[in-house]
């Protein structure tokens, strides 16, 4: 069973994440970025896009051409670094790129652990943007490997501080709508005749990545 | 075919199984999930942008029925031509 502890760190992680910070992990160039500069203290753009780019190519630094570090440096500048900055993720002043939170290298060590499986991460992040899906998947955190719909309905409508909506309207939304997003990401298998939420992969892990993305 | 004016309320893909729901008399919950029918976030998205376009309809298949979405109507046609 839940202490009330953990039922308070489940609505935390739920709602004290930036939807924007998720989003901004949902783009392999931007989590490649996030993790060359969690090994070095900071760069330059120019020397991120060839960083970038030696790791996209798996090559070394030396074999970058020229035309490629181009390239990729415009979309750090033009688009990828202003995501990461509005995100507050980085710091971008002139000529130098710093981690904005330290907190992103726990990202990148639970990202490390887990990224040979099939997880689709772009998938995820843009999914854990929404954050009804974080509702749910922080209430399918808790343990238990199967969960009936009408249980996971009344928390997360219990846990929403506005209560915008009934356990009924949730448990509507839950089968037509967060149930099957939250499907693509292979954490759940969602029966839909049993009306039973299947948990398969590690929520506990992307609560932790979550949450290291929390202000 | 039978005609189903959206509420304001509602989104188009609620609309959509609401409107599917009166016709052939399931509850929201027995319909299938709608998400895997059409994509209804990107289906939502459109017809929220598109209020300013003079014409469009989107028709899917979707529990047996044709569901065909404009801006505020959803018309349902059972394909065992029941209704």
């Amino acid at each position: 069973m839940a202490s009330s502890d953990t039922q308070q760190d489940t609505i935390r992680w739920a709602t004290e994440v930036t939807g924007d910070a998720l989003s901004a992990l949902a783009n392999e160039r931007r989590r490649t970025v996030l993790e060359t500069l969690e090994r070095r203290s900071s760069a330059t753009p120019a020397e991120l896009a060839t960083r970038v780019a030696a790791t996209e190519h798996d090559t070394s630094l030396a074999a970058v051409p020229a035309d490629t570090r181009r390239v990729v440096e415009r979309s750090l500048h033009h688009r990828h670094l202003p995501t990461l900055e509005d995100a507050r993720l980085v710091n971008w002043t002139g000529d130098t790129v710093t981690l904005a939170r330290r907190a992103t290298v726990e990202v990148w060590e639970h990202l490390q652990a887990l990224e040979t499986d099939a997880l689709d991460w772009n998938e995820l992040f843009s999914i854990l943007e929404s954050e009804r899906c974080r509702a749910v998947l922080s209430t399918l955190a808790i343990g238990a490997d199967r969960v009936e719909r009408r249980a996971v309905a009344t928390t997360v409508a219990s846990a929403d501080a506005f209560e915008t909506a009934s356990v009924d309207e949730t448990e509507i939304e839950l089968h037509h709508a967060l149930l099957p997003k939250l499907e693509r990401t292979d954490l759940v298998t969602y029966d839909a005749n049993a009306g039973l939420v299947h948990v398969d992969g590690p929520i506990e892990s992307v609560e932790r990545i979550v949450a290291s993305v929390a202000h | 075919m039978r005609g189903y004016q959206r509420r304001s309320a509602e989104t188009p893909a609620e609309a959509a199984y609401n409107a599917v729901s009166e016709v052939t008399g399931c509850g929201p919950l027995e319909l299938p999930p709608i998400a895997n029918a059409i994509n209804s976030e990107a289906m939502d998205a459109f017809v929220d942008e598109s209020r300013t376009l003079r014409e469009y309809s989107i028709t899917f298949e979707y529990a047996g029925c044709d569901v065909t979405l404009s801006d505020d109507e959803v018309l349902v046609e059972r394909l065992d031509g029941a209704n």
